[in-house]
Order: C-alpha cells, then sequence, then structure tokens
C-alpha cells in the first residue's frame, strides 16, 4: 500500500518536472497567444486517420491524358448518353427498364461465380448459385429479383480487379477508360478475363453483339439520371474527385 | 488495513459493474441517436405537401446539432494546409465551406425521396463510433457509415462514408491538389465559384 502511494507520488512529481522542463525548453516567441490553429492541431491529432492519407495517394503518371480523357467523358454524358437515355426512358416504362437491367445482372452469374470462387467466398458463391438459380427459374429468365426480395439473398459482386486485389496485386496506374470512365491498371487487365466469363460476348451475330451493351449503357444510365449530376456538381476539381472515389471505393470493394 | 484494502477491491469491482454496462451501451445509444435523426428526416421528405425550400430547412434544423460541420471543415483541409492559413483566412474558409458541405448533403438527401434505411449494429473504434446503414432506393443499395465522436455531453458525426468514399478524404485529395499548385486565394475563388454554379 505504501509503496502504491509512493508510485503515484513520484511520477505524479516526475510529470511535473518534465512539464516545467517543457516550459524552460519554449522559445519565448511560443508564448504568444494562442491562435485557432492550436487548439486546432490537438484537435487534428484526434482525427489522425485523415491524415495518414499521404498526399501522393496514387500513382498518375498520365495525368495530362486522364484529365483530358475526364472532361470527353463527361461531355460524352452530356451530349450523347443522357439525351439518348432519356428518350429511351420515354418509350420504356420504368418498371420495364428495372426488368431489363436485372436481366443484365443475372446474366453476369459466371463472373461474380468465378471471382468469389477465386477469392475463396463461399458463401457469396453459393448465394449467386441460389440467386441464379432462383431468377432464373421463378423470377422469369431473371426480369425479376425474387432471391433478394422474397428470401433476403442479396448479390456478392466480384470482379478479376477485385481477385487480383484480393492476392496483394495493387492498382498501378490510374486510367481513365473511355465511355467507362475512371479505372487503374490492375483493373482494366481485369475486365478481360471477365469478358470470356461474360455470356454476352458469345452471341455470334455482329449487329447483336454491338448493341447489346449499348443497350444495356442506356437502358442503366437511364435508371440513374441525376446521380452522375449530383456527384459532379460537389466538386471542385472533377479528375480529383472522380479519382479519388474511384480508389477509395475500390479499396473497400477489396477488402470486403 | 487488510479491511482497508478489501473494501478498496469490493469500491473498485462496483464501479466496474457499474460502468460497464453504461460503457458497452455508448454504440446502442448513439445509433438510437442516428436512428431518430434519420427518420425525423424521413418525416419531412415524405410531407408531399411542403415546399422544398421549407423542406431544406426543417431538415436543417433536424441534423444541425448532430453533425459537426466546422470540424468536418477543419479536417478536410487537413493539419499541415490548415496552419498556413491565417486566423481570418481560417474563419473564412469554415464559412464557405460549411454553407456548400450544408447545400451538397441538402441536395443530396432530397434527391433520394424513395429511400428505406437499414441499420447494421453501431461498432466501437477507439474512441469513435461508427453507424453502417444501409440506404436502399429502387435501383440501387449505398452503404453508408456514420462517423461518430464524443463531443463533450453528446456524439456528433465528424465523417460520413458512402461506399468507402468518406467524403472528408474526397474533399480533401482536391484542396492538397489545389493548394499544391495555388494559393488560398484559389482555394477561395474555387469554393465560391463551384458553390454558386
Amino acid at each position: 500500500m505504501v509503496l502504491l502511494t509512493i508510485l503515484v507520488v513520484s511520477s505524479a512529481a516526475a510529470g511535473e518536472a518534465a512539464g516545467h522542463l517543457k516550459a524552460a525548453l519554449k522559445a519565448p516567441g511560443d508564448t504568444a497567444e494562442p491562435r485557432i490553429g492550436d487548439a486546432g492541431e490537438t484537435e487534428f491529432d484526434a482525427f489522425d486517420e485523415f491524415e495518414s492519407a499521404a498526399p501522393p495517394e496514387v500513382y498518375d503518371p498520365l495525368i495530362g491524358y486522364n484529365r483530358i480523357m475526364t472532361r470527353v467523358n463527361d461531355r460524352l454524358y452530356f451530349w450523347v448518353l443522357k439525351p439518348a437515355a432519356q428518350a429511351y426512358g420515354a418509350v420504356l416504362p420504368k418498371f420495364a427498364r428495372q426488368c431489363i437491367s436485372r436481366f443484365f445482372d443475372n446474366l453476369g452469374y459466371p463472373i461474380r461465380l468465378v471471382n468469389n470462387l477465386l477469392q475463396f467466398k463461399i458463401k457469396g458463391a453459393g448465394v449467386e448459385t441460389l440467386r441464379f438459380g432462383m431468377n432464373s427459374t421463378l423470377g422469369i429468365a431473371g426480369f425479376m429479383d425474387p432471391a433478394e426480395e422474397g428470401f433476403q439473398l442479396a448479390p456478392s459482386d466480384e470482379d478479376f480487379g477485385q481477385t487480383l486485389g484480393y492476392y496483394g496485386v495493387n492498382g498501378g496506374f490510374h486510367l481513365v477508360l473511355p465511355v467507362f470512365g475512371p479505372s487503374n491498371f490492375r483493373d482494366t487487365l481485369g475486365r478481360f478475363p471477365d469478358n470470356y466469363l461474360d455470356p454476352l460476348n458469345y452471341i455470334r451475330n455482329t449487329y447483336v453483339n454491338a448493341g447489346v451493351p449499348v443497350l444495356e449503357v442506356i437502358n442503366g444510365t437511364s435508371l440513374r439520371i441525376g446521380h452522375y449530376e449530383s456527384f459532379r456538381k460537389d466538386a471542385m476539381d472533377m479528375y480529383i474527385l472522380f479519382r479519388n472515389g474511384y480508389t477509395q471505393n475500390r479499396k473497400k470493394e477489396i477488402e470486403e | 488495513m487488510r479491511c482497508f484494502i478489501s473494501l478498496w477491491i469490493v469500491l473498485a469491482m462496483m464501479v466496474c459493474l457499474i460502468s460497464t454496462p453504461a460503457f458497452a451501451d455508448e454504440p446502442q445509444e448513439v445509433a438510437g441517436l442516428l436512428k431518430n435523426k434519420i427518420d425525423s428526416v424521413l418525416t419531412v421528405l415524405e410531407n408531399k405537401d411542403m415546399p422544398e425550400a421549407e423542406k431544406k430547412k426543417k431538415i436543417m434544423a433536424i441534423v444541425n446539432p448532430v453533425i459537426d460541420f466546422e470540424l468536418m471543415a477543419k479536417l478536410t483541409l487537413g493539419k499541415t494546409n490548415w496552419a498556413r492559413l491565417s486566423q481570418a483566412e481560417q474563419e473564412k474558409f469554415i464559412e464557405l465551406f460549411v454553407e456548400r458541405l450544408k447545400a451538397s448533403y441538402l441536395d443530396k438527401t432530397t434527391l433520394y425521396a424513395d429511400q428505406k434505411v437499414v441499420y447494421h449494429p453501431a461498432v466501437k473504434k477507439g474512441n469513435k463510433i461508427h453507424v453502417p446503414v444501409e440506404v436502399v432506393t429502387q435501383e440501387e443499395t449505398a452503404e453508408v457509415l456514420y462517423k461518430f465522436y464524443s463531443a463533450g455531453s453528446q456524439w456528433r458525426v465528424y465523417d460520413v462514408e458512402i461506399n468507402g468514399v468518406s467524403l472528408i478524404r474526397s474533399y480533401r485529395s482536391q484542396f492538397d491538389e489545389i493548394l499544391r499548385n495555388g494559393t488560398v486565394a484559389d482555394l477561395f475563388e474555387e469554393l465560391k465559384r463551384a458553390a454558386n454554379e
């Protein structure tokens, strides 16, 4: 008991001494009146999770090209994609477009299955298989999603870029793709194996083969009008916002 | 002496017993606070008769006490850049950014009128509490993470992540870029320009 008391007292004394020493070491200039920044610095230390984001967060040697392609995609959206999607949306009711969107999602099953398996996500692979089975039959060829609505089976979306990330491959340089937008070296490479698994690429008719992806993009856009605009509106530097957003989003997807 | 020690032990144990459940309940308490606020906001959004401007005013009155906009402004600038600003500039920055952030928040909130919110268990992260929710609309499901810190007697939001994209980080990357190549005046210029667009 006595020993404990001594310990407490002596450590307090040591703390006090250190305080004096610190004060003595302070240069005379330091005693100027405190600025907001001084109080702020302790605040910043309490939220150091954001300080870990070192400035060169993304390797971006192609920044010149990337900025230009971001502008091109932006114009493409406002001049071509959005008007096309709006015209399309005026013809087809929302419900029909949602069905088409679900149909395309359902066809992405092989991509999701293989990538779930490659990452040993057995549960994800099982859920995807159940979803595909149920939605292709009960859901009338995937136009409906009874698996999620009736059985709370949410999709487990995985692609080859995420699989590479799972095995420790980092993104490499940032790359903005025409039409598809922000990507990086790893995720761009990942599109090739995923393409092999996409049933839509096995259609033998050239016209259908070219037309189907266009339909998919326009259909998807028609259901999300306003989202891009709203995200873009927040930008002070649009390219940096998209690049940073993409990088953060992929990091989360890979960690999951 | 021995009696004294055992009294101490008993007292210490009692303190532990009393304080532990309260401690463990903190995440639940914060999740409850968030749910309460979100429910109030959704009620306002669902009101078809209320004009848009009034809705925004009502929503801001609901969320303002739990979102620490000023702290968020500081965090988006970051320690190093914050120190570069004079006191007057710091105040100006907070004023400009908070206005912008509020406008952006209201814009996003009113965009998704038909949303449904699914709550997941809140988690304690150090001295912060994270509440993950899913915002389900007809088209898609967004994973939203509300990050709370303890501001004295109450818990307040200091960052929001949407599908892994942190609001603080995404602004931070832009401010870093602007200040790397430009001056504080350029930053203010951008803040005003984009807000008016």
